[in-house]
């Protein structure tokens, strides 16, 4: 079975890959570390959106229905299926009847008066 | 409320009954203490009571729809006199209520509610990105 061991040696950082008796070190400085860690969450965050995509297109959909035009994803085929969830599925149809809110925005005019002219 | 598209409003520029910059298009002070609006169920200025319209401007001037914003001069009511005005309602004007098509409700404008004095009652619409209002 595969393990992973990471530690610290003075001024590298030891990424330890470990399988039965085979053993497998990248010895990173510090500051490339850092760059991996950033990087690797990253990628760690959108392999994460990906494989719940079912689930972040419903609850996006839900927002879309509800007039709240923001998705939960930046994922373009996330966000397509998501607005075709909130056009047509049967279940946020049912319990969210009205259809998906409009989307129009409006200025905020002002209005003044003035007072009579004498005659 | 919230400023809003009647809903027949909208199918209006969907099916071409509404053109918002060649069609003449007028605004009413709207007392709405003489009458309910509906968003969805009001279509025409015949859905408005008489009672409640306290003022209806001249043809609006200076249209323009650029990138779906409505925009307009702004405009004035002449020695407004009556009863206190809490919305405006901006409709495509024929000349006969029943096919006046009610195009939008505006009730959050800075001056709103407006009682009349005699004079007149100016709206100055936002000149920010959207406008009197953008589909």
């Amino acid at each position: 079975m595969l393990t992973t061991r990471i530690r610290r040696e003075g001024e590298h950082v030891l990424l330890q890959f470990q399988d039965g008796a085979k053993s497998f070190v990248v010895q990173l400085e510090g500051h490339v570390a850092v760059e991996l860690a950033a990087q690797l969450r990253q990628q760690g965050l959108l392999a994460d959106e990906w494989a719940q995509a079912e689930r972040v297109a419903q609850d996006s959909a839900i927002l879309l229905r509800a007039g709240s035009n923001f998705g939960l994803s930046n994922d373009p085929r996330i966000l397509a299926e998501a607005r075709k969830a909130a056009a047509w599925d049967s279940a946020l149809r049912r319990y969210m009847p009205g259809g998906v809110q409009s989307e129009e925005c409006f200025g905020t005019p002002t209005i003044q008066q003035t007072n009579p002219t004498r005659q | 409320m919230a400023n809003a598209l009647y809903d027949k409003g909208r199918e209006g520029f969907l099916d071409g009954s509404i053109d918002w910059d060649t069609n003449d298009t007028r605004a009413i002070l709207i007392d709405e203490a003489d009458d309910t609006i509906d968003l969805a169920v009001d279509d025409n200025l015949d859905d408005r009571a008489v009672a409640s319209r306290v003022a209806t401007s001249s043809a609006m001037a200076s249209k323009t729809a650029t990138n779906g914003v409505a925009d307009a001069a702004d405009l004035t009511w002449t020695a407004v006199t009556g009863d206190q005005a809490e919305s405006i309602d901006i409709y495509r004007h024929t000349g006969t209520e029943s096919t006046s098509r009610l195009i939008c409700n505006i009730d959050t404008a800075t001056g709103l509610p407006v009682t009349p004095n005699g004079g007149d009652i100016t709206a100055q619409w936002d000149n920010g990105a959207n406008k009197i209002f953008k589909l």
